[in-house]
């Protein structure tokens, strides 16, 4: 067996904080904070680089697919080390729905879960989105918050605008038209 | 918007004591420059721990700024601030056809240039609580309206436009106790605190915003700090049916952490408070329809919360 079979948890540039029997995995470098169920959390903890896939499993009482399954999620995630090495090409694991099929429904909680988001800036997760604005600088003043001042698309399709310019995510804005300078 | 004075303490503008400096975190070469133009006047504030100055060489303007600061602001005599808003008068320049922009900077960041002086102010309004929001150096501020049953916290997270406003105002009119319909401000213990302001309702035909005092619809503010006993994530649907889903505390975190506005600032003391808020709160999700209705709900679900406690 390589190293590249032992797979290694992210433990620099990462803030790990247990939340009841989830994980939250917090990137520095990134903001993006990861959710991990129990079953993925405990596949995580046990990642410490002397575990390999099968010990994991065999630990954990799970059928070597899942731990597969919940590694590839880790390593999607960017919270292992030597991710590569897990990463699987797209559709090469059993679904959820398959999983639960051949296990049964009680199996529901030993399906490794991640989910990410990218924590927002201040001025995002503050009262900025929504603001009226005349000027781009007035919602992206240095350029950090991510918003744009645009009229808001208020349906699917195009020509659909609010009257008003907001500061808001350029994916709420799409073709509508923003603040001309 | 409508003026408020905060009603505790009054903030007195300086003129002949020096202006606090700028925190070494937030200084840049760039603050350096404007620090050259010439400041006569500030007043400074401190808000939930935040040290705010605020300065400009024209009185009047200053005045009506510091009419603007947050309610819970109380005077700062201290000689470091974190951050320092810095207004410029514009305007006609005597015997002359030149105007010049009326301008807002935090600390060497331009927030505003614009014709009209009403941009400072509107500007200063909505980047103010901000600022003290991401300073705040022992409390966790998500972006949240909040009211209470029974001392027991009810925090309702969400972007502008989620309808958290006309949530907090119905749960207010069935009984509950205002805590605030902008921010809940979480100590390290999981307690949120009080963030006193008016309900800002939007009219339903425009962007316009009316300040309503909590007691105009019968409502109290809070006054002291209370555990969160529930969390909902619900976003305004029409006709949406409420069916509240029970999160696991990893997603709970993360609903809460997508609201949180010094989460980038501070990430690990933001997710040990989250984390906390999590273990003793109950964190559901569901979108909502007519906010009247789910109003009574969400307050039975908190009186079973209470019974089970």
């Amino acid at each position: 067996m390589t190293q590249s079979d032992y797979p290694r948890a992210r433990r620099e540039g990462v803030i790990v904080h247990a939340a009841g029997d989830d994980t939250v995995v917090y990137e520095i470098a990134t903001d993006r904070a990861n959710s991990l169920n129990g079953a993925a959390s405990a596949v995580f903890n046990l990642c410490d680089g002397t575990h390999s896939l099968s010990a994991i499993a065999a630990e954990l009482g799970q059928d070597e697919t899942v731990t597969r399954l919940a590694l590839d999620r880790l390593a999607r995630a960017n919270l292992l080390e030597n991710a590569s090495a897990f990463r699987s090409p797209r559709g090469s694991h059993p679904s959820r729905r398959e999983i639960l099929r051949g296990a049964g429904l009680g199996a529901a909680a030993s399906i490794p879960i991640v989910t990410s988001i990218l924590a927002p800036t201040p001025a995002q997760a503050a009262t900025l989105v929504g603001q009226i604005c005349k000027s781009q600088t007035f919602c992206d003043p240095n350029g950090t918050t991510g918003l744009v001042c645009g009229k808001p698309r208020l349906g699917p399709e195009p020509g659909n605008c609010g009257s008003d310019y907001q500061c808001l995510p350029m994916s709420e804005v799409g073709d509508c038209p923003v603040w001309p300078f | 918007m409508t003026c408020h004075m905060p009603s505790q303490l009054k903030i007195h503008i300086q003129h002949d004591t020096p202006a606090p400096a700028l925190s070494e975190r937030w200084h840049t070469p760039c603050y350096d420059n404007l620090n050259k133009l010439e400041w006569q006047h500030h007043f400074s504030f401190e808000c939930y721990g935040s040290r705010i100055s605020v300065r400009s060489k024209d009185f009047e303007l200053l005045e009506q700024l510091r009419n603007r600061v947050p309610e819970a602001a109380k005077p700062y005599h201290g000689e470091v601030a974190d951050q320092i808003f810095s207004a410029v008068p514009g305007g006609r320049i005597q015997h002359s056809r030149v105007r010049t922009f009326h301008m807002l900077y935090q600390n060497h960041t331009r927030l505003v240039r614009s014709r009209k002086q009403t941009d400072v102010i509107s500007g200063f309004e909505t980047w103010v609580p901000i600022a003290v929001a991401a300073c705040s150096p022992d409390k966790i501020f998500v972006h949240a309206g909040v009211v209470a049953l029974d001392g027991k916290a009810i925090v309702i997270p969400g972007r502008s436009h989620s309808g958290k406003t006309t949530l907090v105002r119905e749960l207010v009119r069935a009984g509950a106790e205002y805590y605030s319909d902008e921010f809940a401000v979480i100590d390290d213990k999981g307690c949120v605190h009080p963030y006193p302001k008016p309900l800002s309702v939007r009219a339903a035909s425009s962007m316009d915003i009316a300040n309503i005092p909590v007691t105009e619809i019968g409502g109290r503010q809070a006054e002291a700090a209370t555990r969160i006993s529930l969390v909902i994530l619900a976003n305004y649907k029409q006709g949406a049916y409420w069916r509240p889903r029970t999160l696991s505390s990893g997603e709970g975190v993360l609903g809460l952490i997508s609201n949180t506005v010094a989460v980038r600032l501070e990430p690990a003391r933001s997710l040990r408070t989250l984390a906390t808020v999590s273990e003793h709160a109950r964190i559901v999700r569901s979108a909502r329809g007519d906010a009247s209705e789910v109003a009574e709900r969400i307050l039975k679900m908190t009186e079973r919360l209470a019974c089970v406690a």
